[in-house]
């Protein structure tokens, strides 16, 4: 599994709390539509574009800016949130990193 | 010279055509103004004439003012199935796309299930003005029908409600409610319907005890328990399903499924125990089955903004 593939399996993880069933074609739509890249292939960097388009899509499904906000800081805290994978130390085995 | 080559394509293209399902809108148009012509130009049901005493005259203009929000009503059932199967095939490769989409062609046997019935109600009507030896077949038939689509329609709609909520079990508790409620329901539907048959010289049905009890009240009670569980099972999924915005999407569709699914089952058993409603005043009967039919028309609406709000989230 490589990063970028872990870094949409989050933000799909993250989306299914709000969307349901429906996350993983959301947040490929989104990726595809908007960023014009697999949804596999998404980036750390493209993480703030990405979530601005989420919050533009999501604003139009409801009105309960509660919600929307709570759904785009979870999707924040992804990019503060090292990954594992990230950037592996030298000298530390896998499961150390 | 027609080049044979070529013609098995078109042929295929004109079948593929043919056999294309109607545009609901148009069809819905078709059915609703050959409804009211129809019961404008044909001749009134002397059975009901005669039970309310009512003139030819005074029938048709009752029936008029009947028609206009009956056609109504059928509208929002269009629409209704129309809306969910438009969302449907936004997922239709998706598991829960197949499952409302199987619900959706419950809905649409339902949808059009209303209109056709009451179109061949009139005209086998009409057949027996003029001979009245058809009266018995006129009214074997109608029965039939009316329980076709219920059966049929609440197959359909079990099947996809069934799918939707197969990950999540159903308390006991909710089991056994459903029981007691259908257990109830059927038991006074088996009383009403014999209490019409048994003693009577020609009963509503025309047909022997046992005919009426295998072929008319087991199916019924099958489809309307098929219908009660099928309202529970998308209550449940409701319940159950994630995603915030998505359920909230969701609530109205299963509560428009469930309004549907009620107000059928009263409806026929309303429209079916003839010798307790003809005892009513007109006035009081035609207002009962309306709130029923409102309850019916307000449940695809719910299905309408429910459907149109799962689709917005396949579309944004």
């Amino acid at each position: 599994m490589t990063v970028k593939s872990d870094l949409y399996e989050r933000v799909v993880r993250v989306t299914h709390i709000y969307l349901g069933p429906a996350a993983d074609r959301f947040i490929a739509r989104q990726v595809e539509n908007h960023l014009h890249k697999e949804p596999a292939k998404i980036s750390e960097t493209d993480l703030a574009q990405l979530i601005d388009w989420i919050r533009v899509a999501v604003s139009l499904l409801t009105d309960d800016q509660e919600i929307i906000e709570e759904y785009v800081q979870q999707l924040q805290r992804l990019a503060t949130r090292p990954s594992k994978l990230k950037t592996p130390v030298k000298g530390l085995t896998a499961n150390e990193n | 010279m027609y080049n044979m080559n070529l013609m098995a394509p078109r042929i295929r293209l004109l079948s593929r055509r043919l056999l294309k399902r109607p545009n609901a809108f148009v069809a819905y148009t078709i059915l609703a103004f050959s409804y009211i012509v129809l019961n404008l130009v044909l001749p009134a049901n002397s059975g009901t004439i005669q039970a309310y005493h009512l003139s030819q005259t005074e029938y048709h203009i009752l029936i008029f003012l009947i028609d206009l929000p009956l056609t109504a009503i059928w509208f929002t059932a269009f629409y209704g199935y129309k809306a969910l199967q438009d969302y449907t095939t936004l997922i239709k490769k998706t598991e829960e796309g197949q499952s409302f989409y199987k619900i959706s062609l419950g809905l649409e046997w339902l949808a059009w299930g209303a209109p056709l019935c009451s179109i061949l109600s009139v005209i086998l009507y009409a057949f027996v003005h003029h001979n009245v030896g058809l009266y018995t077949t006129a009214i074997i038939i109608e029965h039939y029908v009316s329980l076709l689509v219920a059966v049929v329609a609440f197959t359909y709609i079990g099947r996809g409600t069934h799918t939707l909520a197969k990950h999540h079990r159903p308390t006991s508790r909710s089991v056994q409610t459903i029981m007691a409620l259908f257990t109830v329901i059927g038991v006074l539907y088996s009383f009403f319907t014999f209490n019409e048959v048994i003693g009577t010289v020609t009963n509503p049905y025309r047909l022997p005890v046992w005919i009426i009890l295998l072929t008319i009240i087991v199916p019924y009670l099958y489809a309307w328990y098929m219908g009660l569980f099928s309202a529970y099972e998308i209550l449940l999924y409701r319940q159950k399903a994630k995603g915030l915005i998505y359920r909230r999407a969701l609530s109205y569709i299963a509560g428009g499924i469930t309004a549907i699914i009620a107000s059928s089952i009263i409806i026929e058993i309303l429209t079916s125990d003839t010798k307790y409603l003809t005892r009513l005043n007109l006035n009081a009967l035609v207002l009962i089955v309306y709130v029923f039919l409102v309850l019916y028309a307000i449940g695809y609406v719910l299905v309408v903004l429910g459907a149109r709000r799962l689709k917005k989230i396949e579309e944004v």
